[in-house]
């Protein structure tokens, strides 16, 4: 009934960590650069951050193979690609959950009210201490929520991952993947193991984002 | 309020019957074959010849890893012949009794080779331990016939347990062949066939995988039961021209080999030993 090998799900929370934690400060920078930029630029470069949401996982796995194969362009610094690795598993899920984040932040750092931000800066407080006292904990709500949401979606990554990073038990095979091939195989108990460990982690997941979504303030 | 709900019951209802009426006119006229991945080719060749055989039948082919096609078919996928790249996939079939007592045949025979990418200096299967060589493709065993027959031989070179960290483990046996056509693996096991599909220039079969070092790869073919009737025929006279002398020569050109007088595989409902 169980498996013998529980390396998908530490392989699959190590990944997701990994991921979760390039994809929170990214979106969260991003976000923050282009918040009162101008709006054409931003709707512009938004064209490119936010279509991983609805593109189908397989044209980002495309996408990826290309780029990060043995005759990518990124061959002078990877003589053996990056396919076929964990750093490729890392990428396909920073790539998918990077819109996630990306919006959280946005729309977290909007809530923050303009002219406590711009009182600061009055009062000489220079830009980063700006952002450290004022914007950020003033957004954590959103900010975190936007990092669960990360850490879910990339615990789920599986399309983009399985063109990327192929099925290698204890390299790239991760719980989602371990998965679809016990199905394919018909070993069904395995494969409910690994459905019942995904469904309690989702479950704890969206409790979590809820709660903090709900509670009106983390710092109040 | 009510009325909303009532009009959305209305619009559900008429796209349930038009699924329903959809699903009964998509099956009538069509003949439904699964079969292993490395058939691919081949299938499409002679599907015109096959339609032909009866004007109004459509053939439509669905390939895949054997052992997939096999959870498929126990899961009630829609299928109406099968055939598979190994036994094993057959005779779970046959366990489940989804097979139509007597179908089951041996079709053709193929052989296992060891390829690489053009440029590769591999030379033999016990290479394969040398340092240069650091990725493998090889089918996933449990459902890909060729990656099971790959691990046998490597099992046979007393390699299966020393390379193990090399594997890729592909969905089908045409997923080995892209990867090392595209140069992402450094070797791979595929079948004689598979590797007479790639442009030349883009690999290179290194060795043949000596027939002694894995079970025969037969692929048995056998219709699966159906509870509709009225298509019995159509059914037969499909699997009666793939077992023909004229689709024989189809399979030959794509580098299948006869497996000599078409015997009826034994069909004991038992796994074998």
């Amino acid at each position: 009934m169980l498996p013998s090998d529980f390396s998908p799900l530490w392989l699959t929370l190590e990944i997701a960590s990994l991921a979760t934690l390039i994809t929170a400060v990214l979106g969260a920078v991003v976000a923050r650069m282009l918040l009162h930029r101008n709006l054409r630029l931003r709707l512009a470069l938004e064209v490119f951050f936010l279509c991983p949401l609805v593109l189908p996982p397989t044209v980002i796995g495309y996408g990826l193979m290309i780029v990060l194969g043995r005759s990518g362009p990124l061959n002078f610094l990877f003589e053996d690609g990056l396919l076929f690795t964990k750093t490729a598993s890392v990428i396909a899920a920073v790539f998918v959950s990077f819109p996630l984040m990306y919006l959280s932040a946005r729309a977290s750092f909007r809530s923050v009210d303009k002219s406590l931000t711009d009182a600061a800066r009055t009062f000489g407080a220079r830009w980063f201490r700006t952002l450290t006292t004022i914007q950020i904990p003033l957004a954590a709500q959103g900010l975190l929520a936007g990092v669960l949401l990360t850490f879910g979606r990339s615990l789920g990554e599986f399309g983009a991952t399985l063109m990327v990073a192929g099925n290698i038990p204890g390299h790239t095979q991760t719980m989602p993947i371990a998965l679809f091939f016990d199905v394919e195989a018909g070993d069904y108990s395995r494969a409910m193991f690994w459905s019942i460990i995904a469904v309690v982690m989702s479950g704890l997941l969206i409790w979590a984002i809820n709660f903090i979504s709900e509670t009106k303030s983390l710092r109040r | 309020m009510k009325h909303t709900s009532s009009s959305w019951l209305a619009y559900l209802s008429t796209i349930a019957f038009g699924f329903a009426l959809n699903a009964s006119s998509l099956f009538a006229g069509e003949v439904r074959l699964a079969a292993a991945a490395s058939l691919k080719e081949a299938l499409d060749d002679l599907k015109p010849a096959i339609e032909k055989l009866s004007p109004g039948t459509t053939l439509v082919v669905t390939t895949g890893a054997s052992g997939m096609l096999q959870q498929q078919i126990t899961n009630g996928a829609p299928i109406d012949i099968f055939i598979s790249a190994a036994k094993k996939p057959m005779e779970g079939l046959s366990q489940s009794k989804l097979l139509t007592e007597g179908s089951r045949k041996i079709l053709l025979k193929n052989e296992l080779v060891l390829i690489a990418p053009e440029k590769s200096k591999l030379t033999a299967i016990t290479d394969l331990k040398d340092k240069a060589i650091k990725r493998i493709g090889v089918g996933e065993p449990r459902s890909v016939p060729a990656g099971d027959y790959a691990l046998q031989t490597l099992t046979h070179y007393e390699l299966n347990a020393t390379l193990a960290t090399k594997f890729v483990y592909a969905k089908d046996v045409r997923q080995v062949l892209s990867y090392v056509e595209r140069g992402e693996v450094d070797a791979g096991f595929v079948y004689a066939s598979d590797a007479l599909t790639s442009q030349s220039g883009t690999i290179k079969v290194v060795t043949k995988a000596p027939s002694e070092s894995h079970e025969p790869i037969v692929y048995e073919i056998a219709a699966i039961k159906q509870k509709d009737k009225t298509r019995k025929s159509e059914i037969q006279k499909v699997i009666t021209y793939l077992e023909s002398q004229d689709a024989l020569k189809v399979w030959q050109k794509f580098g299948f080999l006869d497996a000599g007088v078409k015997t009826a595989a034994k069909d004991t409902g038992r796994a074998p030993l």
